[in-house]
Order: structure tokens, then C-alpha cells, then sequence
């Protein structure tokens, strides 16, 4: 008899779970959630991607799955995200110019505002102005009357037309007043290369990779964009802001996002948030984040979503100062 | 400098790096030899493991991966045609037809020992010469970069010159088809058709598959080849091993191909798929019986498995010296160094230098475990080959389709379908398509790097490459003159 009763319970156990499982008030989530990343292999974000999705799966209670998207100036990874399902298991992490700028400058099939929300804002890196320590100027002003005495002689190296160094260029271009030649690089380390082979005057770099050049004397670090020291960076805190130095609207920064498709159901985006809030206290969170070098400076999503709009309409500004469109 | 490198030696006195460097070759091997996965996949999903490990093991585990991925292309390159990894393309001119003549045995030991010579050989030279190299690596900006693309253009259509008409057709095609996607100098797209997943342009990958596989089990099918169906290409049946005076005769090959493929990886950019060709094109070249190549040639297998493998040393250059990774994997390498809190850079040898070397020195050692562990390794993944040739390439083709899945993108099986398809009525047309991918690849960096020259240039482009760039002048004009070369023999000799 016991036996029977067992058995009809292992029966109905075995009935009832495709049912829980399809039920879409089963415990979210219940499968692998997907993180989609519009950019490639080896670069930052998929150096933190690495790192979080590891810990991150000990805390959703699901394994956390990186997919790399590049390509298209990273609209192809966002266009996944726009017309994927919106039910919280494919999510995004990506840069504010990409959600903000980027859609802008050309057709894209998804509206950034609309189609998608914030999950969280992990951190941002400060673009440094930087120099081989050898040129004739030595400070931004320096720099920046030398090249109103050269008009377009001057190569200005970027990673990428309206990337993460291009955009802060572009506003400090236009505040200075000066007349660059911007060169193209197949992104950061390529730019980098381009600097310090003295190929290019002037480029801009993250803290993180111009470190050791900077420390070893090879480059100087002219100026920082946003209107922040980085007063807590031993190496680069005495470098000047631009705004200090009179050059306003120099505010990009890059920072680091995870996204989810607007439409995901509230209580969804509640355990997505509350999960990225619970990580920022896991010690082996903090523990990688130290070694990689990088800060947390942590915006709530909910937080995030209201900055979101006043900077989208402040690219649409620069982009109509800097194209006439 | 040296006190530095025998205290780096001393941290490799333990049994478990050897074992995490073993594993990562088994791995590597593996992974490479499935077409469609990629040792770039492998590298990424495998790097939180190393995360976990400590510097000294988990660094040197990646290594092996790297270059256990990059010779696992070539097995079923020689045994099926069928290029595991973009880089072993070259590999399937001669592999295939070894296999038929039954030596496909000999084709993997040659791959093996050659692709381990080479990598050896640069390894060396990068760790002796890493400051020469750095520097040089900082003089090659892109003026110089589209003249050594330009060269090496030239050198690889040189030795395809009989395909004519038809390799000039399929090269074009190449080259559109590598123009579609993303403008990466002014950002724009082009030629997408308003379809978001081409945006990014066709991944490599669902193209040489697409290429290579499909037409392959396409033209089988339509034969009804009796001779597909019951064909065995076990290990049994692929031949005698191979012969040290073979080995002996194409060490002039493996030499030549290594200093190409060193060369090479000191370019930014270019890479293994390239350094392959460039290594074939030359032993063509220097071959005193030209007419062989394609039939089945040893010297053929020698010449692009050193050159690819021989990039790999020089390639970690600027990655150690600047921080700067020159290509994917690399970059995923720094990814490591930098989770185990080494920032490499002009300081990491004051920093780091013990450890920098015995990560250095494990890529030597890489190469001489891989030694044994690929003779060892040849005859499982050889028996698991030993099945009929139609129960085979089927296999082959869902794993292709699997592998091209674990891009991540549903799109790039569509891709694959559609240029599987083209490329089988090309073959129907007999045309050759090692041009069209060759030609595939380069279109980019030539795009990119002429369009950042002319930048440079600021308008006066001649006078910006022949007075300042030295070294760019100096490939172009040898180009040139090659060409002209060519252009009057052969003109001399049809009015004969």
C-alpha cells in the first residue's frame, strides 16, 4: 500500500512539474537568464561580465549566461535585447553611450527611452586627456593654444566614431574651439598604440589603461572630463578637470549599465534590481572588482532611468552642433 | 634581467602547472578540432575558471587551450577538408588530398610537428627579443600595415595565378562580401539590406563553414557517391607514420614559415589566417616542383601550420610591454593577467618580473608537452574520425551547426545556409575559393588602415607615405615591382 501511495505521488509529482514550471508565477527565474553584451571578446565589459555572471548565478539561484553580440556600434546587441522576449531572461549590459547617443546617429529598430529600462548603473570611468610626456605642451591650455597656432594639424585618436573617447573630443573640441584632425581606431588599444608611438598628438584614455604609461613617464595625463577630480586615485588625482580649466560640457563618462527590455513584468525587474543590489555586498564581488582594478559607484535603476532622458536630449544637442543634423 | 628569470623559473618547479598546461592543450584540441567552435568560445567560457586558479596556473592553462585550439583546426582539415578554425584554412589545399593518397596519417604528424617548431622557435625569439620587438611592433602604424597587407596580397595571388579569371571573380567577391556591415571609419552601416544581424558584417566563423561544409556534403549527396558512402577514412587505413627524412626535407619550409609568421605577428591586426596563406604562397614559391602543390604535398602542411603557430609569440608583445592586446585572444589573456591583479605594461617587468617569466616560459613548454600529448592525442581523435566518411560528414555538419549556434546569434546559421548554398553552385562552377575567403579577410583591415592613411595624410597621400613611412614604402614598392616583374615575363613569353 505504501508502496502504491508512493508511487502515485512520484506520478503526480512528475505530471504536476511541466505545469509549475510553465506557470509564469513560478519563482522568476527559474531557468538561465541571458547577458547580452554589445561589444566583444576581452574588452572591460566583458572582463566584468566574467567576473559578475560567476557570482551572480550563487545569487538569482540560476546561472547567469554571457552572450556576446558585437558589432554595428553595438546596435546589434541591443536590437537582441529590443525584440527578445520581454520576460526578464535576456538582459543587457552596456555603456551609456550606446543607450543614449549611438541610437541617435543612425536607424536602429528599437526606441532606447522607450524599449528599454535600467537595472542598475555599476560604475563609470572618467576619460583622461592624454600626451606623450615629450610634446611642446604640457597642460590642456598649453595643448589647446598650440593647436589654434596649427588649425588640422593636430591628430586627435579615437576608438571609434561617437565611442567612449570620440563623444568627450567632440565636446571638448567644440568648447575649446579648435580644429582637430580626429583619426579612427579599431577601439582603446589600437588608440592607445597610435599615442604612444607618436603617430597621434593627443588621444584620451581610461584610467585603467593609461595607468602604467602615466606611471612610467612615457605619457602625461592633461586633463579629465566631468566637473569631479578622481580625488581618490593616487595617480590621477591632481589632474585637472576640463570644466575647472574652462572648457564646459566636457562631461562624458563612461558608464556601465545593465538594462532590461521595458516591458518585463515589475515583479521580475524588482528580483533582476534587488539582485544587483545584494551582490554589491558579496565578498567575492568585491573582491574581483579590487583585483580588476575597478570601482563600484552603484545607481539604482529606478535612480538611473530619470538621468537617462536629459542626457539622450544632450547628445541630440552635440550631435546637431557637431554634424549641422 | 637574468637573476629575474631564474626566479621565474623556480615557480615553475611544481607538478600541477604542468598538469593545468596538459589539460589546457586536451581542451584546446578538442574544441579546435569541431568546426564551428571556436578556441575564442573556449578561451572566454574558460576564463572564470582561471579566475579561480592561481596566476601561475591559471594563465598558463589558457595558453595551452590557445594553442591546443589552433592545431586541433588542422585534423579535420587534413582528414575531411573541412578547416576546424579560420586559421586552418590553408591547411585543407594539401590535407584532403593526402588523406585520399592515403597518408593522412603522416599530414597530422607533419601539421603537429611543424605546427610545434614554429611556435616553439618564435617563442623563443619573442622572449629573448621582447624589447627590439616591442619597439618594432610601435614603428608598424597603419600606413605600414596596409603596405605589408598589400605585399602579402600580392605574394598569395602570385602563386594562385593559373585559377585566372575565376580566382580574380571569387577574390571580388570576397571583398564585397567583407565591405557589407559596419564602416568603421565613419560609423555608418552599409550594404545590410536593413538587416540588423549583418550590421556587424558575416562572422568568419558561419563563412568558412558555410564555404568549406556544406558544399562538401552538397556535392557528395548529388553524386550519390558509392565511393563517399562505404569510404573509411579510419586511422587504420590513413597510412605509415610519418618519416624522419620527410620531416628532414621541409625543415627549409618550417623555417622559412616561422620567420613569416613572426613577421607577421608583429603586425597588428593581420593574424593567423593570413600568416597561413602568406606560409604557403612562399613554399610554393620556393618549391622546385610547384606542380605538385594541391596534389597531396607534405611541404604544404609544413609551410602553414608553422606560420600560424609561429604568430602566436610576438603577438603577446604588446600585449606585455603596453597593455595593448593585438588581437581577440590576446585581449581575453589580458583579461586573466589583469583578475589576477597584474596590469601589464611598460612596469610589469619591475612589477611582475618572476612571474611574467615563468608565464612566458610555460608557452615553451606548452609546445614541448604538446610534442607527446598531440603524437598521443592523433589516434583518439583519429579513431573517433574512423566511421564511414557518409556517417561522418553528417556528424561534422550538425556539430558545424551547433558550433555556429554557440555564437549566440540564430542569424548566423541563416548566414552559413546562404553562403553554403552560393558557394556550392561555385564549386559547381569550378571555381577556386581559397581567394574569395583570403580576399574576405583582408577586406577590412586594407579598408581601415588605407582610410586612416589617408587621414594621416591630410590630402598629400604620396608624399605622406614616400618621405615619412619608410617601411611602407619599402613593401609597396617591392609589390610594385613584383608586379611589373611578373607582368613582363609573362609578356615576354606569350609573344615567344
Amino acid at each position: 500500500m505504501r508502496r502504491t501511495i508512493f508511487a502515485l505521488l512520484v506520478t503526480f509529482v512528475f505530471l504536476v512539474s511541466p505545469i509549475l514550471i510553465v506557470d509564469g508565477h513560478a519563482k522568476f527565474p527559474n531557468r538561465p537568464v541571458t547577458l547580452v553584451l554589445p561589444v566583444g571578446a576581452g574588452g572591460s565589459h566583458d572582463l566584468h561580465a566574467r567576473g559578475i555572471t560567476g557570482i551572480m548565478s550563487d545569487i538569482i539561484g540560476q546561472p547567469m549566461i554571457v552572450k556576446l553580440l558585437p558589432g554595428g556600434a553595438g546596435m546589434r546587441g541591443h536590437a537582441f535585447v529590443a525584440n527578445a522576449k520581454p520576460d526578464g531572461y535576456t538582459i543587457l549590459f552596456t555603456a551609456n553611450g550606446f543607450d543614449q547617443l549611438v541610437p541617435q546617429t543612425r536607424k536602429v529598430p528599437f526606441n532606447s527611452l522607450k524599449d528599454f529600462t535600467a537595472i542598475a548603473k555599476l560604475n563609470h570611468a572618467q576619460p583622461l586627456f592624454v600626451s606623450l610626456s615629450n610634446r611642446p605642451w604640457k597642460t590642456l591650455k598649453q595643448f589647446v593654444a598650440y593647436a589654434k597656432k596649427n588649425p588640422g594639424k593636430i591628430n586627435f585618436g579615437h576608438s571609434g566614431v561617437w565611442g567612449a573617447i570620440h563623444t568627450p573630443a567632440m565636446q571638448f573640441v567644440k568648447a575649446a574651439g579648435i580644429k582637430v584632425n580626429f583619426i579612427p581606431h579599431k577601439g582603446g588599444g589600437p588608440a592607445l598604440r597610435a599615442l604612444l608611438s607618436g603617430q597621434d598628438h593627443i588621444s584620451m584614455a581610461m584610467p585603467t589603461s593609461g595607468r602604467a604609461h602615466v606611471r612610467s613617464g612615457k605619457m602625461i595625463a592633461l586633463g579629465v572630463t566631468g566637473n569631479k577630480r578622481m580625488s581618490k586615485d593616487k595617480d590621477f588625482k591632481n589632474v585637472p578637470t576640463a570644466a575647472e580649466l574652462g572648457y564646459k560640457g566636457v562631461s562624458f563618462k563612461m558608464e556601465r549599465i545593465f538594462m532590461a527590455h521595458a516591458k518585463t513584468p515589475p515583479e521580475r525587474l524588482k528580483v533582476l534590481r534587488d539582485a544587483f543590489e545584494t551582490i554589491l555586498k558579496n565578498k567575492s564581488f568585491k573582491k574581483f572588482m579590487r583585483s580588476i582594478g575597478e570601482k563600484v559607484q552603484f545607481v539604482k535603476g529606478t535612480d538611473y532611468n530619470k538621468v537617462r532622458k536629459e542626457r539622450y536630449d544632450g547628445f541630440t544637442q552635440l550631435i546637431k552642433a557637431m554634424t549641422g543634423k | 634581467m637574468l637573476e629575474t628569470f631564474i626566479q621565474g623559473m623556480h615557480l615553475l618547479l611544481r607538478w600541477d602547472i604542468y598538469f593545468f598546461i596538459a589539460a589546457g592543450l586536451c581542451i584546446g584540441m578538442f574544441v579546435g578540432a569541431m568546426p564551428g567552435l571556436t578556441t575564442i568560445l573556449a578561451l572566454s567560457v574558460l576564463l572564470p575558471v582561471s579566475f579561480k586558479l592561481e596566476p601561475v596556473l591559471g594563465i598558463p592553462f589558457l595558453v595551452g587551450l590557445f594553442k591546443g585550439g589552433i592545431y586541433g583546426g588542422s585534423i579535420p582539415a587534413i582528414l575531411v577538408g573541412i578547416p576546424g578554425t579560420a586559421a586552418s584554412i590553408a591547411t585543407t589545399f594539401e590535407g584532403p588530398a593526402l588523406t585520399r593518397k592515403g597518408h593522412g596519417r603522416k599530414a597530422l604528424e607533419m601539421a603537429l610537428f611543424s605546427s610545434v617548431s614554429g611556435d616553439l622557435i618564435s617563442d623563443i625569439f619573442t622572449i629573448l627579443l621582447i624589447g627590439p620587438i616591442a619597439i618594432i611592433t610601435l614603428m608598424i602604424g597603419p600606413p605600414e600595415i596596409f603596405a605589408i597587407i598589400f605585399f602579402s596580397l600580392v605574394l598569395i595571388a602570385s602563386i594562385s595565378g593559373d585559377s585566372g579569371l575565376k580566382g580574380a571573380i571569387a577574390a571580388l567577391i570576397g571583398l564585397g562580401l567583407g565591405f557589407i556591415g559596419t564602416d568603421a571609419a565613419t560609423g555608418s552601416t552599409r550594404m545590410t539590406f536593413g538587416f540588423m544581424s549583418l550590421s556587424a558584417g558575416i562572422p568568419l566563423i558561419p563563412l568558412v563553414i558555410g564555404i568549406f561544409a556544406l558544399p562538401e556534403i552538397l556535392l557528395a549527396v548529388e553524386s550519390r557517391a558509392p565511393r563517399f558512402v562505404s569510404q573509411f577514412i579510419g586511422y587504420s587505413n590513413t597510412g605509415e607514420k610519418l618519416r624522419w627524412k620527410e620531416f628532414k626535407s621541409s625543415i627549409k619550409t618550417i623555417l622559412r614559415s616561422t620567420g613569416i609568421g613572426t613577421g607577421i605577428g608583429m603586425v597588428p591586426g593581420v593574424g593567423q589566417v593570413v600568416a597561413a596563406f602568406v606560409g604557403y604562397s612562399a613554399a610554393k614559391r620556393a618549391s622546385t616542383h610547384p606542380e605538385t602543390f594541391g596534389e597531396g604535398e607534405l611541404d604544404g602542411i609544413a609551410a602553414p601550420e608553422a606560420a600560424n603557430n609561429a604568430v602566436n609569440g610576438p603577438t603577446m608583445v604588446p600585449l606585455l610591454t603596453l597593455g595593448i592586446p593585438g588581437d581577440t585572444a590576446t585581449a581575453i589573456l589580458l583579461g586573466a593577467f589583469v583578475a589576477h591583479g597584474m596590469r601589464p605594461g611598460p612596469l610589469i617587468f619591475q612589477e611582475q618580473g618572476p612571474l611574467l617569466y615563468a608565464i612566458l616560459m610555460s608557452m615553451v613548454i606548452a609546445n614541448i608537452l604538446f610534442v607527446f600529448l598531440g603524437y598521443v592525442l592523433l589516434k583518439p581523435f583519429a579513431i573517433a574520425i574512423q566511421i564511414k566518411k557518409s556517417y561522418l560528414i553528417p556528424i561534422i555538419l550538425a556539430l558545424a551547426f551547433v558550433g555556429t549556434l554557440s555564437t549566440g546569434d540564430n542569424s548566423d546559421l541563416i548566414i552559413m545556409l546562404v553562403v553554403g548554398f552560393f558557394a556550392y553552385i561555385l564549386r559547381k562552377l569550378n571555381f577556386d575559393l581559397a581567394p574569395l575567403i583570403i580576399a574576405f579577410v583582408l577586406a577590412e583591415p586594407v579598408e581601415y588602415t588605407l582610410s586612416q592613411t589617408m587621414l594621416y595624410a591630410k590630402g598629400s597621400i604620396l608624399q605622406y607615405i614616400f618621405v615619412t613611412r619608410p617601411i611602407s614604402s619599402a613593401f609597396l614598392l617591392s609589390a610594385l615591382i613584383w608586379i611589373l616583374y611578373r607582368a613582363m615575363r609573362s609578356f615576354s613569353r606569350k609573344r615567344t
